[in-house]
Formats: C-alpha cells, sequence, structure tokens
C-alpha cells in the first residue's frame, strides 16, 4: 500500500472527503428546532452495568411468598435488611442508593423477552428500546433530538450510533486535552479554506466551539484543584456546566455480576460496589451547583441506570443464577421524574410452574393509570413494560422533539405517572 | 381477555426471534481507521523499543477511547459509525501529535541524526557555526531552544522546507510558497521569543493539521 492510498483510505474510512453541511451536525439538536425558554439545561446520563444484576438483591428486593422456598428463590438477606426510603423499597445492594430514594423512580418488571438472547442482543435493546439494531443508544438520539452540545455525547465507551450521524467524545480524551486549547490558539491564526471540506469544517467547528471548550478545561480545573484524581464523573459534570455536552453514555464493564456459579455474595458484592459508583457520581452531582438559582446539577439532570436482563430466581446446580430475560429492573433518578415504583414482577413458583421450575417474570401494567395487572386472564389495553415504554418514557422526561425522535415507533405508550 | 402467563403476546415471541438473528450481524469489526496510527508510524520514525515512555495507546491503535471518532466500519451498513471529522477527532489528533513529537525528539535515533529530516543537510551545515558555542550534544538539542527569530531569513526558509516535504511531500502543495506562508509564518506569528523547538513543533502540527496531509 502506498502513501498516497494508505492517507485517502483513512480519509474514506472516516468520511472525512464528505462534503456534507457539517454545522448542523455541531450543533445538531440546536439547529433541529428552536428550543422553547424552560428547556435550557436538561441533561442525560445512561449508566449502563454489564453482566446481569440480580434485582432481587437491589432494586426489586423480595421477600419470601408464601408458599414458595429457598428452591423458588434463593434470597440471601433477612427481610429486616430490605431498606424502606419512601415508597421505595430497596435491596441489600442498593444501599449506596438510599440518600436519593427521593429523586428516584424503580421501573421493575421489564419483559426483554421470553428466550435469552445472550448479554449483547439483550444489553443492545434495554439500552435503545429496539432490539434490532435500527435504534442508537439513547443518549446518541436524544443529543439529535433534543439540546445538544458541540462535544455531543460524552462516553467512556463507544456508543451503538445505528445510523445516526453524532459526535461522540470520549472522557478519557477530553480530560487529557487541556492542550485543546493551544490547539484552538493554533488554528485561529491558520487561514482555514473556505472550500467546507469536512476537516476544514471541523476546524471552523473547533473555533466555533473556543469559549465552550475554555470554559470546559476551567471548570475540569477547578474539579482537579479539589480531587486530582479526575473521573468520568468530573469530566460529565464539566462537559455539562461548560455547555460542551448534554447526553452521556458510561459502561461499567467491571465484571462480577455473571454469577452463573457460585452467586451467592459475590453477585452481591460486584452489584453493591456498581451502585457506590454510581451514588459516587450522583453524590458529586449533587454538591455541584447549577445556575444562579441554588439548584444542584443533579436537579437538571437524569440518570438512567441499566443492565441486560435480572437473573433466575432459583439457584442452579453450580450454585449460580442464570440470565432472566423474562424480567428487568432500571431506575431513573433526578429531574423529571416522580418517585416511586412503577411495574413489578411476579415469582411462579416451581409447583405451579409448567416445567417445574420457577419463574421470574415481568407483571403487565395498565397503561391507563400504571397499575400492575395479576397474571392469569387479563382485559384488553394492558400490556408488559418493554424497553421501548421505558426509552419513550425518558424521550418525553427530557422534552425530546418526538418528531425527530426515531428510536421507536410513534405509538409506543410511556409509562403512567412518571415524568413530573 | 386473554391469557398472557406462559402464552407471551406474539410481539414478545418475534421480537425475540428477529432481533436474535439480525443483530448479530451487527456486531463491530476493527476499520481501515488503523491508518491514521500508520501515518503517524510513517511520519515519526524512531524505534519504540528506545522510547523512555511508551506512546499511549490511544494514539497507536484503535480502542474504546478512539474507536468512535475513528471511523471504524459498522458491518451492518458498511459505514463509518461516525462519518465526519469532529472537534473530538481534530482534539485527539492534535495530542497525539504532541506525544509524538515528543517521543521523536526524545529517541535517540533522531538525536543520532541531528534532526536531519527537518534542517536538512544544507540547514545543518548553515546550523553549526550559528550553534559553535551552544550547549549540547546534538545539533538539534543545540538549536531547540535557540531564538527561531534569530536565525538569519534564508536558513528558516529552509528548514520550513523541509518540513513542508518531510510532512506532506514534494510537490504535492501547488504553491508551496504561499503555503510556508500562509501556513508556517501565520502560525509562528511575530513572537520573537519563540524557540527553534516550539517553532518545529508548530509548523508540524500546522502541517499535519492540513487537508494535503490528511488527503494525499
Amino acid at each position: 500500500m502506498t502513501k498516497s492510498q494508505s492517507r485517502r483510505n483513512f480519509i474514506k474510512s472516516t468520511g472525512l472527503l464528505a462534503s456534507s453541511l457539517w454545522l448542523p451536525m455541531v450543533f445538531p439538536g440546536r439547529n433541529a428546532f428552536a428550543l422553547n425558554s424552560d428547556q435550557q439545561g436538561r441533561f442525560f446520563i445512561t449508566y449502563y452495568v454489564y453482566g446481569g444484576m440480580d434485582p432481587t438483591l437491589g432494586l426489586d428486593p423480595w421477600m419470601m411468598p408464601e408458599g414458595c422456598d429457598q428452591e423458588d428463590m434463593f434470597i440471601e438477606y433477612k427481610p429486616d435488611e430490605i431498606l424502606q426510603a419512601g415508597n421505595l423499597r430497596l435491596g441489600p445492594a442498593c444501599k449506596p442508593l438510599l440518600p436519593y430514594a427521593d429523586r428516584s423512580a424503580v421501573i421493575n418488571g421489564i419483559m426483554m423477552s421470553d428466550t435469552d438472547n445472550g448479554h449483547d442482543v439483550l444489553a443492545l435493546y434495554m439500552n435503545t428500546g429496539n432490539g434490532q439494531g435500527k435504534s442508537p443508544h439513547l443518549p446518541v438520539e436524544l443529543c439529535l433530538c433534543s439540546e445538544s452540545g458541540p462535544y455531543g455525547v460524552v462516553t467512556n465507551t463507544s456508543p451503538y450510533l445505528a445510523d445516526r450521524k453524532v459526535i461522540v467524545s470520549n472522557t478519557k480524551v477530553m480530560s487529557g486535552s487541556e492542550s485543546a486549547v493551544d490547539y484552538i490558539k493554533i488554528l485561529s491564526k491558520m487561514n482555514i479554506n473556505p472550500d467546507n471540506s469536512a476537516i476544514d469544517m471541523a476546524k471552523k467547528s473547533i473555533l466555533a466551539s473556543e469559549k465552550v471548550t475554555k470554559k470546559f478545561y476551567e471548570i475540569l480545573g477547578e474539579f482537579k484543584k479539589k480531587d486530582p484524581n479526575i473521573e468520568d464523573r468530573h469530566t460529565i459534570a464539566a462537559a455539562f456546566l461548560s455547555g460542551a455536552a448534554n447526553q452521556s453514555y458510561l459502561a461499567s464493564m467491571t465484571g462480577g455480576l455473571d454469577t452463573h456459579s457460585g452467586h451467592e455474595k459475590v453477585h452481591l458484592k460486584a452489584q453493591t460496589e456498581n451502585w457506590e459508583k454510581i451514588a459516587q457520581l450522583l453524590k458529586f452531582f449533587k454538591e455541584t451547583p447549577y445556575g444562579t438559582q441554588g439548584e444542584s446539577l443533579l436537579d437538571r439532570t437524569t440518570v438512567m441506570v441499566t443492565t441486560e436482563f435480572s437473573r433466575t430466581p432459583a439457584l442452579n446446580a453450580g450454585k449460580g443464577k442464570d440470565h432472566n430475560p423474562m424480567t428487568n429492573s432500571t431506575v431513573l433518578i433526578g429531574r423529571g421524574v416522580k418517585p416511586g415504583v412503577y411495574g413489578a414482577s411476579e415469582l411462579i413458583s416451581r409447583k405451579k410452574s409448567p416445567t417445574a421450575r420457577s419463574i421470574y417474570m415481568a407483571n403487565p401494567i395498565s397503561y391507563k393509570d400504571g397499575q400492575v395487572a395479576p397474571t392469569g386472564d387479563i382485559p384488553d389495553g394492558i400490556d408488559f413494560i418493554f424497553p421501548e415504554n421505558v426509552v419513550m418514557t425518558v424521550a418525553e422526561i427530557m422534552g425530546a422533539d418526538l418528531s425527530l425522535f426515531r428510536s421507536v415507533d410513534s405509538g409506543v405508550k410511556s409509562i403512567p405517572g412518571l415524568k413530573i | 381477555m386473554k391469557k398472557i402467563i406462559f402464552v407471551l403476546s406474539f410481539g414478545v415471541l418475534a421480537g425475540a426471534t428477529a432481533f436474535g438473528g439480525s443483530f448479530g450481524e451487527t456486531g463491530r469489526r476493527t476499520s481501515p481507521s488503523n491508518d491514521i496510527f500508520r501515518r503517524f508510524d510513517e511520519h515519526f520514525t524512531f524505534r519504540w523499543g528506545a522510547l523512555s515512555s511508551p506512546i499511549p495507546e490511544t494514539c497507536s491503535k484503535v480502542t474504546d477511547d478512539n474507536r468512535a471518532f475513528l471511523g471504524e466500519i459498522n458491518a451492518a451498513t458498511g459505514k463509518p459509525v461516525f462519518e465526519e471529522a469532529s472537534p473530538a477527532f481534530m482534539n485527539w489528533y492534535y495530542g497525539c501529535i504532541k506525544i509524538y513529537i515528543d517521543a521523536e525528539r526524545n529517541s535517540p535515533d533522531f538525536k543520532a541524526t541531528d534532526g536531519l529530516k527537518y534542517f536538512g543537510a544544507d540547514g545543518i551545515a548553515l546550523l553549526k557555526p550559528i550553534l559553535k558555542n551552544s550547549a549540547g550534544t546534538s545539533v538539534f538539542e543545540k538549536a531547540r531552544f535557540w531564538k527561531w527569530f534569530d536565525l538569519p531569513i534564508p536558513l528558516r526558509k529552509i528548514i520550513e522546507q523541509h518540513v513542508l516535504e518531510s510532512l506532506i511531500g514534494p510537490g504535492i502543495v501547488d504553491d508551496e510558497e504561499k503555503f510556508k506562508t500562509e501556513v508556517f509564518e501565520n502560525v509562528l506569528g511575530n513572537n520573537k521569543d519563540l524557540t527553534v523547538g516550539d517553532a518545529l513543533e508548530l509548523m508540524i502540527v500546522s502541517a499535519m493539521s492540513q487537508e494535503e496531509f490528511l488527503n494525499f
């Protein structure tokens, strides 16, 4: 391969030769539609935890139902270890979430599938609302149809973009690129060709985002003075406060949750550690002031914690719990959510189960009033909560322009009563 | 009325089958975005094993940190997952250029050649008498902290030409004199305290930020 071919291939691979209009991508939301005055300062974070969290240890704690025993559902805590905070009941793994219970909406009983499609497919479904790869991770879609900034979606990984043209900025690269300010100085002295090539447009967009970039590093510098160990939460907060971004996608890939064997204590420990990290982010956002009206950054931010599926209720032969896509739980914390528990799951004992194995599965709800419906014969007009319903609920909370929101069909219902 | 338990709605069953099969084909794979790293390798010629500190992974291979904006191909669509150069890409690119510049300057290979690629043999011949009383073991080290604007104009022009040729190649830019004026000299400005080391860095960054560097 010659040098010139090599260079061209790079350009082709990145699409740098494309001469499409670029600026609408720099500020996609702001160009897409006029914002209402009450739409300033809405931020969204998806915090995805890989591995499949057992909600019975966290968001959906259980006491042993009458007529069931440990072989129907393995519960490794006593009833008095279930934490009560307002309307919320949290399992021991969720203890770190307790200070934020008054601004948390737990959604239990999310039906993913009746068969195990594996981690990747179900993680995609949960985080996009579409299981066929047609929709991007939710922050990406929101970046296109709600408020957004020139740094697009701030992430610690590579979010799934589907076919959406959205800028993605990495937390590590952003926090380690103080030199970006120097680059602005260099670019500002260059004659940038007026031919609007993609590279020139990128340079222009850097210059156009000069104020935001400087502000971002100023704020990050302030955070560094208080804590020299800059973590993702600092970078995201600085991005939100500076106007660099309004959406973030974070993935926790620390492992320890996919406990097909040796579940007891091991999963609880790993899940607790994840909630501790999430609580660190929430604490930092709560302690970080926003604006001049006495608000915190958390007052302006909606955080959604996701995982790909729950786990089977009873221990298997290896004392583990396997993938259970028949129910799942998530929690929305912060701006725009009415605290409480939405949806529910049900345990069907092995005596009543046609497979002679206990089943832990989602209950349907009424989409008129959100009431959990019993299983068995039920009237029309109720249905399960699917990931697409959660996604639509978030889109409404975030004030997305639903005429531009393509992640789910426009007819998909949101969960009643959750959005303030 | 409908029976929910164990007779899950058709939508669930159909959805499960469909997304189970279709998304399997949309997994990510490494793309020709590796080309950008070959460009770094081609230009900054030093032995990696001789570096005192390694080049970070984000500047040497496709990682989760840079994957999205480096144009990785989505196998489902056959298109890059991110299709345009962005501020994120350019800021990442600039940060990496600076890292490679530092690595090159501190490499034994570069020191051993007196910075030949940027100064050229003709430049070194002119520099040696100017720097004869300066501290340093190589011409580059001696010149590094010398004031750029204290060098004679013809020597500065020679160095500009070698930087241009080492990065973009001879005969690629239509009007080299215009390029040197509009890119290099504009960026260097008229800061009298500018050192030769700083000037070289600014010229390398500005040349590598040009369409001509990335396109040809």
